[in-house]
């Protein structure tokens, strides 16, 4: 995992509204909502962001006990902001362990793998397109799960990273590039 | 050489038939399809799923969040604070009911016996066995010498009991400081 890039400060205190407790429920219900939608997607960006199971379910657990005490009440659009806080929070996780060197783990399940020397099936092919996800930049790699398996809009993975749309745009059509030249690459070989 | 120039400036200068707008749009069109045909292949892949802990984690979260644990350290020591005081105050009460404490054991009377008893008892028991605000303010008269009983080395003291002018004995074990016996007192 290379170095984090820039990230928006969500830890950084937020100006609230007086505190008001049925605001603060409120806010916690939409938090509730936000993570029930996007459990899977949540899981899958902190995964890929420090590559360890239980660093990325400690990051989501430590991002949203954050957000239940008012962090980003005032935010535009809570749910960029939760997985901007996600994502915070397991680059925190991969900067605190960084002198462990463990191999990441990658996104995906582990599936049975194909038997050797066969034509290429529907495995294999799972199989090197998984290979060639997890072995994109990281940036290239955050953008693709954001949008592939999180399900966001350019626009909204723009306001969790913090970048310009333009910017994760780009990103996103060279990770494709990037992954279909390897597969054409490996298919040919 | 000259020559190849000369036919290399005139093949460029010659005018090229144009592509037709609707070119641009095609490559476009088949780039997208071909984007959507890789993302679809890409959403078919089976992922890693968060484990069944992460649910009640968050739900934790959200309950420490919305309760603090420092209201319920709070509560716990006011209530600890409430029942020290009432015990105290129950102590108290029944003190003072009792009305003042007199010494009833006496001035301690024989050689390192229970007062009123013949029966030897440890001088630990013997002090134990007194309050401090009762004792009588013995004075050190006369040390004695060590002496063994059994596996213990006793030391004996002579005290005279000011108020009652009684001599009094104790045996400390040796290990207790002399010092300690008399401040004790």
């Amino acid at each position: 995992m290379a170095s984090p890039p820039t990230l928006p400060d969500t830890s950084a205190p937020q100006i609230h509204a007086p505190d008001d407790p049925d605001a603060a429920l409120e806010h916690n219900d939409r938090l509730e909502a936000i993570y029930a939608a996007n459990r899977q997607g949540l899981y899958s960006l902190a995964l890929t962001v420090c590559g360890d199971p239980e660093r990325a379910e400690d990051a989501i657990q430590e991002a949203f006990a954050r957000l239940f005490t008012g962090r980003g009440r005032n935010a535009r659009d809570l749910t960029a902001y939760a997985f901007a806080a996600v994502r915070n929070a397991a680059y925190d996780q991969l900067r605190r362990r960084r002198h462990e060197r463990n191999e990441p783990v990658s996104v995906f399940a582990t599936t049975a793998v194909a038997p050797a020397g066969g034509l290429m099936d529907d495995t294999d092919d799972h199989a090197l397109l998984k290979r060639a996800v997890d072995e994109l930049p990281d940036a290239e790699r955050e953008v693709v799960v954001l949008h592939i398996y999180a399900g966001l809009g350019f626009t909204r993975i723009a306001d969790s990273l913090d970048a310009p749309v333009s910017t994760v745009h780009s990103r996103y059509r060279r990770a494709l590039e990037r992954l279909r030249a390897q597969m054409a690459e490996v298919m040919l070989t | 050489m000259n020559d190849l120039h000369d036919i290399d400036r005139r093949l460029r200068a010659l005018p090229l038939r144009e592509p037709a707008p609707e070119l641009d749009a095609a490559v476009h069109a088949q780039r997208e399809a071909s984007d959507a045909l890789l993302a679809r292949r890409l959403r078919t892949l089976p992922l890693a799923a968060p484990s069944a802990g992460l649910d009640r984690r968050i739900h934790a979260a959200r309950r420490r969040a919305e309760h603090p644990a420092w209201r319920g350290h709070l509560l716990a020591a006011a209530g600890l604070l409430a029942a020290l005081g009432l015990t105290w105050l129950g102590v108290a009460l029944r003190q003072a009911e009792a009305g003042p404490q007199t010494d009833t054991a006496g001035p301690v009377a024989g050689t390192g016996t229970h007062p009123g008893g013949a029966r030897p008892v440890p001088w630990v028991h013997m002090v134990g066995q007194r309050r401090i605000d009762q004792a009588p303010q013995l004075q050190p008269h006369a040390e004695g010498l060590l002496e063994r009983r059994g596996e213990l080395r006793l030391r004996t003291i002579d005290m005279i009991d000011p108020r009652t002018g009684d001599r009094v004995r104790i045996e400390i074990p040796e290990y207790l400081e002399r010092q300690r016996v008399l401040d004790t007192f």
